[in-house]
């Protein structure tokens, strides 16, 4: 039987291949067989896992090319194939008709509601979550859904590597022993101020009293403590202590990390994949070098253009995931000058019939308010909901301009500012922007 | 002045829905009639006498169950503001704190009970875009705004929104909003005070004039939430849909 299945998937990813089409339609096609085939195979010695609302992707990459540059073998799927189908797809093309996985690791990127299909079958030694965050309401409900569908996935041989900083990941501690840490310490800019209002959690997650922050990194990431149970930040095996986002360095456990972009999301991937690297037992001084060989610039997250004798920061965000808006506004919040800002996106989301809206209330563009903005610029269908939203924000009616299209809106930045840009763009106008822009500077 | 009490604000918060409240204090303030809002939670001492709008969001099941909790203490001061006829605004999964009784499988939680409803958590969430026509509405305009409904009401209380398109209130009925006396609750999001510029104005009318007599309106400065809800409708709002 098992045999049958292995023989039937690879037929069919060898006419994908034929016709150029890859799919998942193989794993699809094998679990209808056999709907444990997944557990049947036999994995490399080395299996690792990363689920969570983002950072996935940049995670597994830095780590399957890490591993293959001390020329490991890698299985490793790539983004939009993270469901179970696309996973076994994967792991099928490097499978013998045995059931053999042939290389010498397996590097998944899985979505947070099927790791409770996968885990189990993979057995992951190290399993990342990088955060729960708000993500994709209409599909997700909320993150406490999320985080019991995750946890669903996790047995007690697993172990977790997880963000020390983020008190919600503190749930998993109440229930699984087998966890690693990592962390960013203080530095200098953090703050013992609240920037954002819209938290997943600031109550203890064993006693529920409110939490203590020592510091903030972000959101409610930082330095806790709860005085009532003394529940509190745990000690990490893994952290960042100097941060040169002009550089685009970091130091972790003393050594100097390069990131592929100055912002704290970037930060955290990178020290998430040092840490799974170097628990497999590269030594870490190879680690940080197989790092900074695989970190390049990833201009499609965040690209810093010299425009008409200023910058143009492209930020790339996802629509219905407040939290990566609010890592755009942590990054324009280092810089004090005056600045315009553009908003936008083509659709709200490609994944549904009806459209959503209360996710922009979720982001914190109050933050704005501590700044000098000359401008700010809604694009697209739904520019009065983003102008909306801002005048809701007590923001100046008045710096508020609205444009259908992103031609309209970058001849009005071409002609009407001067000032640096920070374009705060949902992903499926980060291309099409950066592209006019372009084409203006060369007129 | 107007006061306001965003109750539970740090637990009660999902889905933005707290723009409501900025909204209707922007509003409020249009009129030239000072509005504070005091934020309180769990820590704090609510009065509810010192209080003209009481708003409690969408939260987390875990988070509402430790926020009813500590709504039973107020049980009494609760019911007298419902019967002193101070407005409630109450949205989300919030609602169900407020009826007889919470079904979630084989568990029952009780309610504070100052409305007539039985709330049942369901397996999955209901999820759906919502169009409405409200009777309080002179205009034909109609309300929008956004589902993510975790439990559904059997209730016996007024209900002054019909769909047209989109989930009632429970599987057998096309109505939704739930008013008695000044109390308004509603599973809609949006947030729905700003996604419909007419139930803003029409609750921003309705307080002050419960507060002062022949108060002389201004215009309303909602150019930008106007336009976002025609757009939205002539978008997306097919009228022969079936």
């Amino acid at each position: 039987m098992k045999i049958f299945t292995i023989l039937v998937a690879k037929i069919i990813i060898l006419i994908g291949k034929i016709l150029k089409r890859g799919s998942v339609l193989p794993g699809n096609i094998a679990l209808r067989i056999d709907k444990n085939i997944l557990s049947k195979l036999e994995m490399p010695k080395i299996v690792i896992a990363v689920t969570g609302s983002s950072g996935k992707g940049s995670t597994t990459s830095l780590i399957a090319n890490s591993l293959r540059d001390l020329n490991y073998k890698v299985t490793h799927n790539i983004s939009g194939s993270n469901l179970n189908t696309g996973i076994l797809t994967t792991i099928l093309e490097d499978t013998t008709i045995t059931g053999k996985v042939k290389t010498d690791a397996v590097v998944v990127e899985c979505d947070e509601r099927f790791a409770k299909f996968v885990f189990p079958a993979i057995k992951p030694a190290f399993v990342v979550v990088t955060n729960i965050t708000r993500d994709q309401p209409p599909r997700q409900g909320n993150f406490d859904i999320v985080y019991n569908e995750i946890k669903k996935a996790i047995t007690n041989d697993m172990t977790l590597v997880l963000n020390a900083d983020d008190p919600y990941l503190q749930k998993f501690a109440l229930s699984f022993d087998k966890i690693v840490y990592y962390s960013v310490d203080k530095n200098e800019y953090s703050s013992k101020e609240q920037l954002f209002q819209n938290l997943n959690l600031i109550y203890c997650p064993r006693c529920n009293t409110k939490l203590d922050y020592k510091y903030l990194h972000f959101e409610n990431i930082g330095y806790y403590e709860c005085k009532n149970c003394h529940l509190k930040h745990p000690d990490s095996k893994f952290e960042v202590t100097d941060i040169n986002y002009n550089e685009c360095e970091i130091k972790i456990n003393k050594n100097n990390v390069k990131i592929p972009f100055p912002m704290l999301f970037a930060i955290y991937n990178t020290l998430a994949a040092y840490s799974v690297l170097s628990l497999i037992g590269i030594d870490e001084n190879k680690v940080t070098e197989l790092i900074n060989n695989n970190t390049k610039p990833n201009v499609k997250q965040y690209n810093a253009i010299n425009w008409d004798n200023r910058t143009v920061y492209v930020l790339n965000n996802k629509n219905e995931n407040s939290t990566t808006f609010n890592h755009s506004l942590l990054l324009l919040d280092r810089d004090k000058d005056a600045k315009t800002v553009i908003i936008g996106w083509k659709e709200i989301s490609r994944r549904y019939k009806f459209n959503d809206l209360s996710w922009l209330y979720d982001i914190d563009f109050e933050i704005l308010n501590r700044h000098k903005i000359e401008n700010l610029v809604c694009v697209g269908v739904q520019r009065y909901d983003i102008a909306t939203r801002l005048k809701i924000a007590d923001l100046d009616i008045n710096k508020i301009k609205c444009f259908e299209t992103l031609e309209e809106a970058t001849k009005f930045l071409k002609c009407s500012t001067k000032e640096n840009i920070y374009a705060i763009l949902n992903f499926d106008y980060v291309d099409p922007f950066t592209k006019l822009i372009k084409e203006e500077e060369n007129d | 002045m107007i006061k306001i009490a965003h109750l539970y604000y740090d637990l009660m918060n999902l889905y933005g829905d707290n723009g409501n409240i900025k909204a209707l204090k922007q509003a409020l303030e249009s009129q030239g009639v000072k509005t504070k809002i005091d934020y309180l939670s769990v820590n704090d001492e609510i009065d509810f006498d010192d209080y003209d709008l009481f708003y409690i969001g969408p939260g987390t099941f875990n988070n509402e169950k430790i926020v009813l909790n500590y709504l039973f203490k107020y049980r009494e001061s609760i019911k007298k503001a419902f019967y002193d006829k101070k407005f409630f605004l109450i949205t989300g999964n919030a609602l169900e704190m407020f009826g007889q009784r919470i079904i979630d499988g084989d568990n029952e939680i009780e309610g504070i009970g100052i409305l007539d409803f039985t709330a049942t958590k369901q397996a999955h969430n209901i999820v759906s875009e919502v169009y409405a026509r409200c009777e309080f509405l002179e205009s034909e305009s109609l309300v929008l705004g956004f589902k993510n409904q975790d439990s559904t009401l059997d209730t016996k209380e007024k209900l002054f929104l019909e769909i047209i398109r989109g989930d009632g209130i429970n599987k057998e009925t096309q109505n939704e909003g739930i008013i008695s006396k000044n109390f308004i609750g509603t599973y809609m999001l949006g947030p729905i005070l700003v996604r419909n510029p007419d139930l803003l104005i029409l609750l921003t009318h309705k307080l002050i004039d419960s507060k002062y007599e022949n108060f002389d309106y201004k215009p309303f400065n909602l150019e930008f939430e106007i336009k976002a809800h025609d757009e939205y409708i002539k978008l997306y709002f097919d009228p022969n849909w079936e």
